[in-house]
C-alpha cells in the first residue's frame, strides 16, 4: 500500500514536471468558435481597435474584409490603407505576383530596391566581412605561441540565456529526470546521480558551464553561483560526494526533497526554452499564428519539423510543407517524393506555382481521364502563367467567398477506405454562411480506381478542384492549391477555419499532430561543402582566402611552426651547455658560457629558419628573425653580431654583467611569435 | 619552557566536525593577522596537521616570519628562527657534543632545531652540508649526535623560505632534497586593500613580540594538534580518489615538457594533504576537489623541467595545470 502510495504521489509530481512540447489540449470548441476566441486575442493586431492602416503587401486580404464577421475591424483598416513603408521581403511575399489579380483591387505594389542598392550593400558586406577574416588572423598568427597558461581564477559565470535549443538536447534533461525519479525505488545511489547529471545537462544547455572530464564538482558548484540552481546543487553535490566516495547509505527521503526543490527549476526553463520549439507563426495577416492555434484547440498537436525531405517515412509526423516563395526544384521534388513513398505525409502549400512534374505525368498515366482536368480545367491560373501540364498556380482569392463550412469531401469514400462517407464534423453547420454562395461544395464522382493510385478530390467547388490528395507508396501528398487558405486572414473568413482543419485532418489521419516546415530548412547539407553551396559562400570564402594569402605574402611570413630539427641531439647539446654554464658561472667563466651559448643558438637559429649556404650569415638571419619577431632590424642584428664575435673570439675580455646580458638577450631570440614587452 | 617529546596528557579524541572547527578558528584568526596570504596560511596549516614541511618561497618583507611566530602563538607551541648563511655549520642546527669542564664529560648541547616549530630563514643560503643536516632532522624527526639519536619534539614542523630573486652567493637545494618538503608555496605581494589592512595592524600596534596587541590569543596546545594529526590521518580514501592521485603523479611523469617527475613521495604528500583539507571541510572522506587543489603545491618543486621548457619560459604551475586538465576525475557511480 505504501508503495503504491509512494508510485502516486511520484507520478502525481512527474506530470507537471515533465515539460516537453506542451500536449495538444483537448478539443472543447468547434473550429469556427476556437478562430474568433483566438483571433480575438491582442497578438492579432488586425483583429482589433484601434485601427491602423494595412499594409500593402496585405492588400489582397481587403477582397474578404467585408466578409469578415470576425474581424470587422479589417474593413476599417483597408479602408485606411496607405502604401506601407515595408520592403516587400519582410513578410511572407508573393504577394507582388497579385498583380492582374482578379481579387478586383489593383495595388500600388511597392518596386523593389534598385539593383544598384543591392549590390552596393552586397559590396560593402562582403569588404566589412573580409576585413574581420583578415583582422582575426593576423592576431592569432600575432598571438598564437606557447603553452596556453589558463589561471585556475574563478570567472563569473555568464547568466543565463534562453538561446533556441535543440529538442534533442531538451529531451535529454526530461529523461535524466525521469530516470531519477524511476531509479529512487531500486538505488537512491544512482537515483542522486542522475539527479546530478540532469542538473548538470541542463547548466550546460545554459551555457553556464562546459562538461569536462578533468573538471571537479566544486569547480562546477563555482561556475553555476549566479543561477537559481546553485543551492540546491550545493546540497545535492554533498549527498552525492558523500555516497560515492564516503560510502554513505544515500536516504531516499533526502533524494525526494532535493528532486522536489531541483525539479521545478528544471521544468520551468524547460518549458520556457520549449516554447521556442514550437512555430508560434506570424500574427500578421498573412501569418499562421491563428492556424496553428486553431489547430491546437481541436486537438492536433504542432510542432516545428526539420529533417531532410528524403527522411520522411511511416513513423515520421504528418509534415505541413510550407513552400513559401520557393519553388521546388527537381532535387527537392525528387527527395518529397522518397519521403512521401517510404510512408510520409505531406501537405503541400505552395506559395507560388510549382513543377509537380514529378508526380503528375505517373498520375496523368494513372488518372487518364483526370489528367486534364487536373491540368487545365480544375485550377485557374491567378496570373500570366500559362497552364501546362504539371502546374498548380494559384487561384484568386475571391474564391475563398463562397467556401461553405461543411463537409470534408472525398471524390469517392469508397476509394479512400472502403467505409461510409464521414459525417460533417459537429459544430460546422453552425458556422455563419457566406451569403453569395447557395450550394455546397459539389462532390466530384471519381471513377472508380485502385485505392493507392487515383488522386481523390478534397476540396473542389464551381468544377474547380483547390485540394487533392494522393496516396504515393505508402505516404499521403495533399495538395492545396492556394497555402492563404491556411493563412490568419482566412481564418477571420467564415468557414475558413472549419476548412483549414478539415483538409489537415485528412492529411494527419488519426495522428493527431502535424509538423510545420518551412522549405528552406528541410534539405541540409550533407557536408560543410555542400553547407558553402547550399549558403551561396563560397564567393566570399574564396575572396576571403585570396586577401589573406596576398596579406601574407606582403608580410613575408612563412607558413607554418619553425621547428627544430634533430631535436634529439639539440635537447642534449642544450643540456650539456645548460650544466657547463651553471659550473663556469660558479667560477665566473662568464665569457667561455657565453661563447658556447652563442654557438649553439646561432646555430639552432640558421637549422630552425631553414637557412644554408650562402644565406648562412648573420645579416640573413637577423633579417628573418626580426620579420618573425617584429622586432627593429637594427637591435635584432646587433645582438648577433655581438654574439658572434663572442663565438668566434672568446678569450677577449670578460665582463661578466654584459656576457650574461648577452646571454639573455639571445634567449628572447628563441622565441617562435613575437613576444610582449613585459618591462616596466 | 620544557620541551615536550611527547603528548604530556594523554590522548585527545576529536571528531571532524570539531576538526574543521578547530581548522577554521585557526585559520581566521592567523588571517586577521598576516593579511592578504590566505592560501599560505591555508597550506602552513595543512602541513602542520599532515606531519609535513613546507617550503615557502618569497621576497623579503611578506610576512614569513610574523606567520610562523603567529602560528607558534596560537598553538603554544615553541618557535625558533635560524637565519641560514653561507658559513653556518650543520652543529649550529643540530648542535652538538660540548665539553663542560665543571663536570668533565661532554654534554649534548640542543640546536635551535629542538623545537616545535622552525623557521629555517633562506635556506639556500648555506651550503650542502648544512642543508643535508637540516633535512636529516626533518625527514628521521631526530637528531643523531655522536651515534645517539635524539629525538625532536611533536609536534614539529620546519618551515624553510628561500629568496627567488637572488643567485649570488646562494645553494640551490638539490632536486632530491626538495622532494622532503610536503608543499612549497609561493607568497606573493599583498594586494591593494591587503595591503592597507597591513598597515591599519600596525598602527594598531601590531607587535611580533606581543601579539596580545591584536587580539591574536593560544587556541590549542601540542595535545590538541597531534590529535588532530592523528583524526586527519584516518580520513577515508576512496579507491576512485586514490586512482585518481597516481594518474595525477604518473601524468607527471610523461609530460613533454618535464625531465624528471613526481615520484612516490609525492602520491603519499597528496593523500596525506587531501586528508586533511577534508577534514578541514568536516568530511570523513577525501573528494577529487581535495586532491586537485593540493597538486599545484605538492607538485611544483618536484618536477624536474626540460631545458628547452625552461629556455622557452614555461613554468612547473602551468605543466601542472596542464595535465590537471589531461587527467579525469573520479565520477559518481552511472
Amino acid at each position: 500500500m505504501t508503495r503504491l502510495a509512494t508510485w502516486l504521489l511520484v507520478a502525481a509530481f512527474s506530470l507537471p514536471g515533465t515539460a516537453l512540447a506542451t500536449p495538444a489540449a483537448d478539443p472543447p470548441e468547434t473550429p469556427g468558435a476556437a478562430a474568433r476566441r483566438i483571433l480575438k486575442t491582442k497578438d492579432f493586431a488586425f483583429c482589433r481597435p484601434p485601427h491602423t492602416a494595412l499594409p500593402i503587401e496585405d492588400g489582397h486580404w481587403c477582397a474578404v474584409a467585408d466578409r469578415s464577421a470576425i474581424c470587422p475591424e479589417l474593413r476599417e483598416m483597408c479602408r485606411l490603407r496607405v502604401a506601407s513603408a515595408l520592403p516587400l521581403d519582410l513578410r511572407r511575399s508573393g504577394k507582388g505576383r497579385l498583380q492582374g489579380d482578379n481579387a478586383g483591387n489593383p495595388e500600388d505594389v511597392r518596386q523593389p530596391a534598385a539593383d544598384w542598392v543591392r549590390l552596393l550593400n552586397h559590396a560593402l558586406l562582403m569588404a566589412a566581412l573580409t576585413v574581420l577574416l583578415i583582422l582575426a588572423v593576423r592576431w592569432y598568427l600575432m598571438r598564437r605561441g606557447r603553452l596556453p597558461a589558463e589561471p585556475d581564477t574563478e570567472v563569473a559565470p555568464p547568466g543565463p540565456t534562453a538561446h533556441a535549443v535543440a529538442p534533442e538536447a531538451l529531451g535529454e534533461v526530461a529523461q535524466l529526470l525521469a530516470q531519477a525519479r524511476a531509479a529512487a525505488d531500486l538505488d537512491v545511489g544512482r537515483a542522486y546521480a542522475l539527479l546530478y547529471a540532469a542538473a548538470l545537462r541542463h547548466l550546460e544547455l545554459q551555457g553556464i558551464l562546459h562538461w569536462q572530464k578533468a573538471t571537479t564538482n566544486r569547480e562546477y558548484l563555482r561556475a553555476s553561483r549566479q543561477t537559481a540552481l546553485h543551492p540546491p546543487l550545493v546540497d545535492l553535490v554533498r549527498e552525492v560526494e558523500r555516497h560515492r566516495f564516503g560510502h554513505a547509505t544515500p536516504q531516499r527521503a533526502g533524494f525526494e526533497r532535493l528532486l522536489q526543490r531541483i525539479a521545478p527549476l528544471l521544468a520551468m526553463l524547460l518549458a520556457v526554452l520549449t516554447t521556442g520549439c514550437e512555430p508560434a507563426g506570424d500574427a500578421s495577416l498573412s501569418g499562421r499564428a491563428a492556424t496553428w492555434a486553431v489547430l491546437r484547440s481541436q486537438g492536433i498537436e504542432v510542432s516545428s519539423f526539420s529533417l531532410p525531405l528524403a527522411q520522411l517515412d511511416q513513423d515520421s509526423p504528418p509534415v505541413f510543407l510550407d513552400t513559401g516563395d520557393v519553388r521546388l526544384d527537381p532535387a527537392l521534388m525528387a527527395a518529397l517524393d522518397k519521403g512521401v513513398r517510404a510512408g510520409g505525409h505531406v501537405l503541400l502549400a505552395a506559395g507560388q506555382a510549382q513543377d509537380l512534374s514529378v508526380w503528375l505525368p505517373a498520375m496523368v498515366t494513372e488518372l487518364a481521364a483526370d489528367a486534364t482536368e487536373i491540368v487545365v480545367a480544375d485550377v485557374r491560373p491567378a496570373g500570366p502563367l500559362e497552364p501546362a501540364p504539371g502546374w498548380i498556380a494559384r487561384t484568386g482569392l475571391n474564391d475563398v467567398r463562397g467556401w461553405l463550412p461543411g463537409r470534408r469531401v472525398l471524390a469517392d469514400p469508397a476509394l479512400a477506405t472502403g467505409d461510409a462517407p464521414e459525417p460533417p464534423v459537429d459544430g460546422m453547420a453552425d458556422a455563419p454562411t457566406a451569403t453569395t454562395a447557395t450550394e455546397p461544395p459539389e462532390v466530384e464522382a471519381a471513377p472508380p480506381q485502385a485505392v493507392t493510385e487515383p488522386g481523390e478530390v478534397l476540396l473542389q467547388r464551381d468544377g474547380h478542384t483547390f485540394a487533392r490528395v494522393w496516396h504515393l507508396g505508402r505516404g499521403t501528398v495533399v495538395l492545396v492549391a492556394d497555402e492563404r487558405m491556411f493563412a490568419n486572414g482566412a481564418m477571420a473568413v467564415p468557414g475558413g477555419a472549419e476548412l483549414a482543419v478539415a483538409v489537415v485532418t485528412e492529411t494527419i489521419g488519426t495522428a493527431k499532430r502535424l509538423a510545420v516546415a518551412r522549405i528552406g530548412l528541410l534539405d541540409p547539407a550533407s557536408s560543410p561543402a555542400d553547407s558553402l553551396q547550399k549558403a551561396g559562400l563560397w564567393p566570399l570564402i574564396v575572396h576571403a582566402l585570396i586577401a589573406l594569402s596576398l596579406y601574407l605574402l606582403a608580410r613575408g611570413v612563412p607558413f607554418g611552426v619553425a621547428r627544430d630539427r634533430d631535436l634529439r641531439p639539440r635537447r642534449v647539446f642544450a643540456e650539456h651547455v645548460r650544466a657547463l654554464g651553471q659550473h663556469l658561472r660558479q667560477r665566473r667563466a662568464s665569457r667561455l658560457a657565453a661563447s658556447l651559448y652563442a654557438s649553439w643558438l646561432l646555430e639552432r637559429l640558421w637549422q630552425r629558419h631553414g637557412l644554408r649556404g650562402s644565406a648562412r650569415n648573420i645579416h640573413e638571419l637577423a633579417s628573418v628573425v626580426s620579420h618573425r619577431l617584429q622586432r627593429p632590424l637594427a637591435d635584432v642584428a646587433d645582438c648577433l653580431q655581438r654574439a658572434d664575435e663572442v663565438r668566434t673570439l672568446p678569450d677577449a675580455t670578460a665582463d661578466p654583467a654584459e656576457d650574461l646580458a648577452l646571454i639573455r638577450e639571445l634567449g628572447t631570440l628563441l622565441a617562435d611569435r613575437p613576444q610582449k614587452d613585459t618591462t616596466p | 619552557m620544557t620541551l615536550h617529546p611527547s603528548v604530556s596528557d594523554g590522548p585527545i579524541e576529536l571528531t571532524v566536525e570539531q576538526f574543521a572547527e578547530t581548522f577554521q578558528a585557526l585559520e581566521q584568526a592567523l588571517c586577521a593577522v598576516v593579511v592578504g596570504q590566505d592560501d599560505v596560511v591555508d597550506g602552513v596549516l595543512t602541513a602542520l596537521f599532515a606531519r609535513g614541511h613546507v617550503l615557502i618561497e618569497g621576497v623579503p618583507g611578506l610576512g614569513k616570519t610574523l606567520l610562523v611566530r603567529a602560528l607558534a602563538r596560537t598553538l603554544q607551541c615553541q618557535f625558533k628562527r635560524i637565519q641560514f648563511t653561507p658559513d653556518l655549520m650543520p652543529s649550529d642546527v643540530t648542535g652538538g657534543s660540548v665539553y663542560d669542564t665543571r663536570e668533565n664529560q661532554f654534554r649534548f648541547v640542543h640546536g635551535p632545531v629542538f623545537t616545535q616549530i622552525l623557521l629555517a630563514d633562506e635556506i639556500n643560503r648555506a651550503p650542502a652540508k648544512t642543508q643535508a643536516a637540516l633535512l636529516e632532522a626533518m625527514q628521521e624527526r631526530q637528531v643523531t649526535v655522536d651515534g645517539t639519536a635524539v629525538p625532536l619534539p611533536r609536534p614539529f614542523i620546519a618551515l624553510a623560505t628561500q629568496n627567488p630573486i637572488e643567485s649570488q652567493g646562494t645553494y640551490a637545494l638539490p632536486e632530491a632534497q626538495l622532494d622532503r618538503f610536503l608543499f612549497k608555496l609561493v607568497m606573493r605581494h599583498p594586494q591593494v586593500e591587503a595591503e592597507r589592512e597591513i598597515l591599519r595592524l600596525h598602527i594598531a600596534g601590531l607587535d611580533p613580540a606581543d601579539f596580545g596587541r591584536v587580539g591574536l590569543q593560544p587556541m590549542i596546545d601540542t595535545g590538541v594538534v597531534v590529535a588532530m594529526q592523528t583524526l586527519a590521518a584516518t580520513v577515508h580514501l576512496d579507491d576512485a580518489v586514490l586512482d585518481y592521485i597516481v594518474r595525477i603523479v604518473h601524468a607527471s611523469r610523461s609530460h613533454r615538457a618535464v625531465f624528471l617527475g613526481a615520484s612516490p613521495r609525492a602520491s603519499v604528500a597528496l593523500v596525506a594533504a587531501a586528508r586533511v583539507r577534508a577534514a578541514a571541510e568536516g568530511r570523513a572522506f577525501v573528494t577529487p576537489d581535495d586532491v586537485k587543489s593540493f597538486a599545484p603545491a605538492v607538485l611544483r618543486h618536484r618536477l624536474i623541467l626540460q631545458p628547452d621548457a625552461e629556455l622557452e619560459g614555461i613554468g612547473a604551475d602551468e605543466v601542472i595545470a596542464g595535465l590537471l586538465r589531461e587527467v579525469p576525475v573520479p565520477r559518481s557511480a552511472g
